[in-house]
């Protein structure tokens, strides 16, 4: 399985329920992928579920940058 | 240590970066740099404490950096899967600040790299018996 399938796979498992929208960027340097995720909220382990995607990619020898921006409505720079 | 006092500024710089009120695009973006390679040499710091030597490694650096913390360090129980996934997440907004010019840094990804640098520094500080 290509990278970006199996992580959204992942992401989709993991955060399915919180997503707003997943964004592929990248790669810009060593890493495989860039996603950014936009979250409609932070889940309460969300430490536990990114670090479980992190090794598992890891451990398939993917590099994987993924980053959760949780959307508060606002465009405020 | 060098790492630690570096961090140290680095993170008092940005506070005080803040405080004066310098919230343009381009300070946004040399934030989140400057943060995630504290926090990445801080990591270089703690491998070297236990006897990898990273300065000699030429390729994929701040993954292995970030894999061998894991194994040395979270796979151990000394550090916390969130303090690890903070330097991933770090990684990230520094990649998205210094690549993607299309999209805006907000002053939230500026809070959320404050608070994932903290976490990640102090609990290194705290695994070096560094406070």
């Amino acid at each position: 399985m290509e990278v970006k399938e199996l992580t959204e796979k992942l992401l989709l498992q993991e955060f399915g329920e919180f997503l707003i929208e997943m964004q592929f960027l990248g790669p810009f340097e060593g890493e495989d992928l860039d996603v950014n995720l936009i979250l409609k909220e932070e889940p309460a382990d969300l430490a536990d579920r990114d670090y479980r995607i992190h090794r598992y990619l890891l451990d398939k020898g993917f590099d994987v940058l993924i980053g959760y921006d949780v959307w508060d409505g606002s465009d405020e720079l | 240590m060098i790492e630690i006092d570096f961090a140290r500024e680095i993170l008092a710089m940005v506070r005080a970066f803040l405080l004066l009120g310098m919230r343009t695009q381009p300070m946004y973006r040399i934030i989140l740099s400057r943060l995630y390679y504290a926090a990445h040499h801080v990591g270089r710091l703690m491998l070297r404490n236990v006897g990898l030597t990273p300065e000699q490694w030429y390729a994929d650096v701040h993954r292995r950096v970030l894999d061998e913390l894991e194994r040395h360090f979270v796979s151990t129980g000394t550090m916390s899967r969130n303090a690890w996934r903070s330097l991933w997440q770090l990684r990230q907004l520094r990649t998205l600040a210094d690549y993607t010019l299309s999209t805006p840094i907000r002053l939230r990804n500026i809070n959320q790299g404050m608070t994932l640098f903290t976490t990640y520094f102090d609990e290194c500080r705290r695994i070096l018996g560094v406070i």
